[in-house]
């Protein structure tokens, strides 16, 4: 293991630390959780024996703590959601590459409702807007990759992601979710 | 008008969403995304809404792959079918630079058919099967085959392959007993998936990854996600267990057969997958190494004599065509060809 480059992302995260704990606030409105998730965060950078060559080192911390805010706020939103993996220290920390949970097949008949509303949504958006935004949000691909098989540009991607979330969430918070 | 203002901060919301989402978002970006949170609780809670609404779909695909013994790929009980996508010849087992992005395609048409599926089954309760199967995948040399798994995992296995799947319903289990494999995991935190390449172990959650497993060596290579390798037992001899390593996109384990511990080292995660596409991309490498890899596709193996096994060559090679291969090889190193019925002798022009 290279722990050069692990103690070098571990100083970023102390040179950010008052910086991302800004950010956590102001997403979850709470210093304290703030705080916590922080913390969370520390430990897992010092036991995750990370050797890799993290490019962006700044952005990488930024979406860790995203990551860990999202994973957060579903274990309180979602607290009926039985799920003895969470707690799992490798599980969790996979979910900084964004693995979600699996609703639980008893979750509300309501919520089902809305799911098929919004995949069906999904079904209706113009050709190539649905297109990228299966390749990207449900199947995970790059937006680089996208850009590449789509032939279009990141940028234009983007766009094509953004304009179906647009859409997609209006149609989820019409119906309740 | 309060409609109106709503409307457009979901607008916000989801731009922000999107952007984030971008490998190439900055950090001047999380700082402008900080100060719009900031700015209006609305804000933030139209974020939430996107959140909540992924959060949901994030899980779909898997959930109906799950379960979905009437599709086109009727899982594990069949032998599985080659890519058979609209791009690809019907019964190809042998995808080429040019059905690469028929494959593509593949994905995303099959995604159509998951969504749809998904209308159909869900609100069933049971999503998982208890019985589980074994099935194994066979690649000869010079073929490469694209499986699709019951969990709507994929595993594109390159030449001169064996890969055995047992799904069970606490784990997805499967072994690479030689070969070349890329996979691209479903995600399932309450179902991990594993790959056993003998000494070692590997555990994944969801992410694409391509395990090289030779008789001298095996590699393990992440182009996303995380994945974790651990040593499958103890050795006898080993005083202790080596630890789990636990890899991130762009680096590669290997091991070397006898060697209790492998080392890491960083690769361009664009070329993990390069050889998907029939190509073999080289910087500086050894020509005994480049042959060894030649080797595993083609069945007249090549061998390299004298000075010339200590060439390096930088370029790419394609793995459908020997001669094109081996006219490269020779051209941009000076080399002679000789032939024999039973192999290719490489040596330094005179």
């Amino acid at each position: 293991m290279d722990g050069s480059v692990k103690s070098s992302l571990i100083d970023a995260y102390l040179a950010q630390r008052d910086a991302l704990k800004r950010f956590l606030t102001a997403r979850l409105r709470s210093e304290s959780t703030a705080e916590d998730i922080l913390q969370d965060m520390y430990l897992k950078l010092e036991r995750a024996e990370i050797s890799a060559p993290v490019e962006n080192m700044s952005a990488f911390l930024y979406r860790t703590a995203n990551n860990l805010a999202f994973d957060h706020r579903k274990a309180n939103v979602r607290r009926k959601l039985r799920d003895e993996a969470w707690s799992e220290g490798t599980v969790t920390m996979a979910g900084i590459e964004a693995v979600h949970d699996v609703p639980d097949a008893e979750e509300s008949l309501d919520a089902r409702r809305t799911l098929e509303k919004v995949m069906t949504a999904v079904e209706d958006l113009p050709p190539q807007c649905k297109e990228v935004f299966k390749a990207c949000k449900l199947k995970g691909m790059t937006y680089k990759d996208a850009a590449t098989h789509f032939g279009v540009s990141t940028g234009t991607i983007e766009k094509h992601v953004s304009k179906a979330l647009k859409h997609l969430v209006q149609v989820y918070r019409e119906d309740g979710g | 008008m309060a409609m109106e203002r709503s409307d457009k901060i979901l607008e916000q919301a989801a731009q922000w969403h999107a952007r984030l989402s971008n490998e190439t978002a900055t950090e001047a970006d999380w700082l402008d995304f900080t100060a719009w949170l900031e700015a209006d609780d609305a804000n933030r809670l139209a974020y939430d809404h996107i959140e909540d609404m992924m959060m949901d779909m994030a899980a779909m695909p898997e959930v109906t792959i799950a379960e979905a013994p009437a599709t086109a790929t009727p899982a594990a009980k069949a032998p599985a079918q080659p890519a058979n996508d609209d791009a690809a010849p019907k019964g190809a087992t042998v995808i080429d630079a040019s059905a690469r992005f028929g494959r593509r395609k593949m994905m995303i048409t099959a995604l159509t058919a998951v969504a749809a599926l998904f209308l159909a089954v869900f609100g069933v309760g049971n999503f998982r099967g208890p019985d589980e199967t074994v099935q194994t995948y066979i690649t000869n040399r010079g073929e490469q085959r694209l499986v699709k798994l019951a969990d709507g995992t994929t595993v594109h296995l390159n030449t001169n392959s064996k890969l055995t799947v047992r799904f069970g319903e606490k784990a997805r289990r499967t072994e690479l007993a030689y070969g070349e494999a890329l996979f691209n995991v479903a995600h399932n935190k309450t179902r991990p998936f594993y790959v056993n390449i003998g000494s070692d172990s590997v555990r994944v959650v969801g992410t694409v990854f391509n395990i090289l497993r030779q008789t001298d060596a095996v590699k393990v290579t992440v182009a996303r996600g995380i994945v974790e390798v651990s040593p499958t037992k103890a050795e006898p001899s080993a005083k202790k267990i080596a630890p789990p390593v636990r890899l991130l996109p762009g680096l590669q384990f290997r091991r070397d057969e006898g060697h209790t511990a492998g080392a890491v080292s960083k690769v361009d995660p664009n070329t993990v997958t390069s050889w998907e596409h029939g190509l073999l991309d080289y910087d500086a490498a050894r020509l005994i190494d480049v042959v060894d890899d030649l080797n595993r596709y083609y069945t007249t193996p090549i061998r390299v004599v004298g000075k010339a096994r200590d060439e390096r060559f930088s370029g790419v090679l394609k793995t459908t065509d020997q001669e094109s291969a081996l006219a490269v090889l020779a051209g941009g190193l000076d080399l002679k060809i000789e032939r024999t019925d039973k192999e290719i002798v490489l040596s330094p022009a005179d």
